[in-house]
């Protein structure tokens, strides 16, 4: 190797690379680090009188399903239903017990909407677009979840990558930038509108799930999981824990499971795998004191209580609401 | 192993910190050994048919040039065993769909192939780079390689292993055997045109490419939003492409080897023949010299000039995949070439005037209109669904659908802003960027502006959703 050192070539070369990588360092760590923890909803769960008896957390899945009015008009003990958008097992567990137990409210029930596999999926819906808001239900110390999620990353480089995020914190500028040129862009639009219809409601509209190609993988949008058996151990998922808190604040846990949106027949079939791991889920769950309420074989809930995905229609929210209340009117006593 | 993760970052810096501390003769040694392994990452598999290229061409082309009587054959063998593989490899599914819908057709039993035959990546680009040197050598444009680990280097060298450029042997050897020295305004050059290419791959293509792909999983997109999907795709396949490109012009650079640049503006082109001096040049190039000129080329009458170009062109198409689309994709070039010709469209620089400005906008305009309608060919392989998106009703759309598909087109145009005025930036008068480039503090301050805004620019505007290169699967 004969190497050429001009040195203003390389004085020039340490100062680019040192430029590059630590300008946005600096900026990350002055002007957008990473979300705090958001006291609202510790507020908001304080401030509620009557304090609820029953409270059900979920994601779309519970917001697409439960109508609060409904069921506050149906209850006759007070209840809260609080939808967590995108969220996940990291999330409720976060909600449960930096909000839910912290706020001094002891409901006698928590109900956790899910589907399939996603109460021992730790990562999912923690990291990109997810981890602002799992930032905003963290506190500064949290090890159950350090853990579980870094326990979990068992990709190659996992440190580095934990490096670079530490190095460059810039998520949640990541999100506003999004939101802003997606804002643009439709402001661009909104002249074009004579009916005035939603903007969300159009694209909704378009890429409603009933008018994808036929040929394309029907769960196309769907969400990768660990498909994973079932395994209740505290370092595998956020649900054992979930369980303890639970124990430790005398809530009665519900947990129960939606039926996603029929396919062929009318009815989608959970494969081998997936019975077990709901067999072995309902036996931890009922030996810990919990309950799991399975109604993906329901046939009353076809394909006319569905809207996109695995959500269920604005105009069947009612009914399914109802059926939901009769199902379970033992917790609303 | 793919450019745009962590696994290839760790690599290459441990290859360059290792590669330049290494004395010259061991460098090849040890490119060679981590171009197998970068190679070989996710499927050691693939390294099978690389070696039987390698040791086959290696042999071949010594033979050609000791028995020059049996050259002929020996370059036929050549081809045998690297069209052979690409046989095998790329287009024997291909070829049994098709004899089975051919014989039932004719009502003959048809016939289960009974294995699964998985491609190797990049097969399509080391097979021409392979090619390209025995007919080199039989043309004695370049001699045989004596070393074994050397020329192994020119076919696996892994910056452009996998998606090109397709070198040619007279540009890459010579580089491989002459000895390299560090420059750190090379490396200092390579990292900008590196970070250039992450910027193109996760912010630019891998945004587009989610509009790009929710469009075509409809069953029925209307007319606006069928041709706002068509220009995502454009997008989508320009930044991505040119980003592996630049990644690996960038990565070579650092490593003391100029590859060949393999795009030019495209989108700015005002023909298509333009368009092809502009667009995957490496490949285009190599079709003209190896396909096309031997064909005959343009020496020769109109009749069997038409037939040399869409021949040219349909082996263009077929490399891109075993599927009819391409073909057709590749004949549709044809035709706009020959097109053009007769009408005698012509290609004239931007002169200082409206006049100039106005008809060659115009012109670059219609080439691009073209360009799309050949990306919507290109893009959808099954033909029920082609067919229904050529004859889409462009009057059924509600201004609701115009709505969404303006949206969609405008936040696909804001992020191929970036791609459209670097290659404007690149159509500057010689005398403005010479100009510029002679001055050095205003050149070296803008290029670590821009470099810090690239990468400022990956932090914060990269899609969540990364996807693979497209041309990995061809």
């Amino acid at each position: 190797m004969i190497a050429r050192f001009g040195k203003r070539e390389w004085g020039w070369l340490c100062v680019f690379v040192a430029a590059v990588l630590l300008l946005p360092a600096i900026l990350g760590r002055t002007g957008f680090s990473r979300a705090a923890f958001d006291p609202a909803p510790l507020a908001e769960l304080s401030a509620m009188d009557p304090a609820p008896q029953v409270v059900l957390i979920g994601d779309s899945m519970l917001g697409t399903r439960i109508d609060p009015e409904v069921l506050e008009r149906l209850s006759d003990v007070p209840n809260f239903v609080n939808i967590l958008e995108g969220s996940a097992s990291a999330r409720w567990y976060l909600y449960l017990k930096n909000y839910l137990a912290d706020s001094g409210v002891r409901p006698k029930h928590v109900v956790v909407f899910f589907r399939d596999r996603y109460l021992t999926d730790p990562v999912f819906r923690t990291s990109a677009q997810y981890q602002e808001l799992l930032h905003q239900s963290m506190k500064a110390d949290e090890p159950v979840v350090t853990r579980l999620l870094e326990g979990q990353d068992t990709t190659r480089f996992a440190k580095v990558a934990k490096f670079f995020e530490w190095l460059y914190p810039s998520q949640q500028l990541r999100e506003r930038v999004a939101d802003y040129v997606v804002l643009r862009a439709q402001k661009l639009t909104d002249n074009l509108t004579a009916d005035g219809t939603d903007f969300d409601v159009a694209l909704d509209r378009t890429f409603d799930i009933d008018l994808l190609r036929s040929d394309m993988p029907s769960e196309l949008a769907s969400e990768n999981l660990n498909q994973a058996a079932f395994d209740p151990s505290p370092e595998m998922s956020f649900l054992p824990h979930i369980v303890e808190l639970a124990k430790k604040n005398g809530w009665h846990l519900t947990f129960y499971r939606v039926k996603r949106r029929p396919q062929e027949g009318d009815h989608r079939k959970d494969d081998s795998e997936l019975v077990d791991y709901i067999a072995n889920l309902r036996a931890y769950l009922e030996a810990n004191g919990a309950d799991l309420v399975d109604v993906t074989n329901d046939d009353s809930l076809g394909m006319d209580y569905y809207s996109d995905g695995d959500h269920v229609s604005e105009t069947m929210r009612p009914r399914y609401t109802e059926q939901f209340f009769e199902r379970n009117r033992g917790l609303f006593q | 192993m793919i450019f745009h993760s962590l696994d290839f970052i760790v690599f290459f810096v441990l290859v360059v910190a290792v590669y330049w501390a290494l004395p010259f003769r061991w460098q090849n040694v040890f490119l060679l050994a981590g171009s197998w392994f970068f190679y070989g990452y996710v499927s050691p598999w693939f390294l099978g048919p690389l070696a039987v290229a390698t040791v086959a061409d290696f042999f071949i082309a010594k033979g050609i040039s000791r028995h020059r009587s049996q050259a002929k054959l020996l370059v036929g063998v050549s081809l045998a065993v690297n069209l052979g593989m690409l046989g095998i490899f790329k287009y024997f599914g291909f070829f049994v769909d098709n004899m089975n819908a051919l014989l039932s057709s004719v009502g003959l039993t048809t016939f289960e192939l009974g294995l699964s035959i998985i491609m190797p990546v990049g097969i399509s680009f080391y097979a021409l780079q392979s090619i390209g040197y025995t007919v080199d050598v039989y043309r004695k444009h370049i001699a045989p390689c004596r070393s074994l680990i050397d020329y192994a280097l020119y076919v696996s060298f892994f910056p452009q292993l996998v998606a090109g450029p397709i070198e040619r042997s007279t540009h890459l050897i010579p580089m491989i055997t002459a000895s390299r020295t560090v420059d750190a305004g090379r490396i200092t050059s390579g990292l900008q045109l590196m970070l250039w290419g992450f910027f193109k791959k996760v912010v630019v293509a891998d945004t587009v490419a989610i509009t790009a792909n929710k469009i075509f999983a409809l069953d029925e997109p209307n007319f606006a939003l069928l041709w706002v999907g068509v220009f995502a795709f454009a997008i989508q396949i320009f930044a991505d492409f040119s980003a592996y490109t630049d990644i690996a012009r960038g990565a070579a650079r650092i490593l003391g080897f100029e590859l060949m640049e393999n795009f030019r503006g495209p989108y700015l082109s005002q023909s298509p023949h333009e368009f092809w001096g502009r667009w995957h040049i490496s490949l285009s190039s190599w079709i003209r010299d190896y396909v096309y000129i031997p064909l005959g080329g343009s020496r020769c009458g109109p009749g069997r000039n038409t037939l040399n170009l869409i021949g040219a062109f349909a082996v263009s198409g077929l490399w891109h995949g075993a599927q009819w689309n391409f073909v057709l994709w590749g004949l549709y070039w044809s035709l706009l070439t020959i097109g053009y010709r007769l009408v005698g469209v012509e290609t004239k620089p931007f002169a200082a005037n409206a006049r100039s400005i106005l008809s060659g906008s115009l012109k670059v305009f219609v080439m691009f209109l073209l360009t799309c309608f050949g990306w919507l060919l290109f893009r959808e392989t099954n033909s029920d669904y082609l067919w229904k998106y050529i004859v889409t009703n462009p009057i059924a759309v509600t201004n609701d659908q115009w709505r969404v598909a303006l949206f969609l087109g405008i936040h696909a145009g804001i992020f191929a802003l970036p791609l459209f005025a670097y290659d404007l930036a690149c159509r500057l008068p010689a005398r403005v960027i010479h100009g510029f480039q002679s001055h050095a503090v205003a050149r070296r301050t803008t290029e670590l502006a821009v470099a810090c805004l690239l990468f400022f620019g990956i932090l914060i505007l990269r899609s969540n959703a990364p996807s693979e290169f497209i041309y990995f699967q061809f």
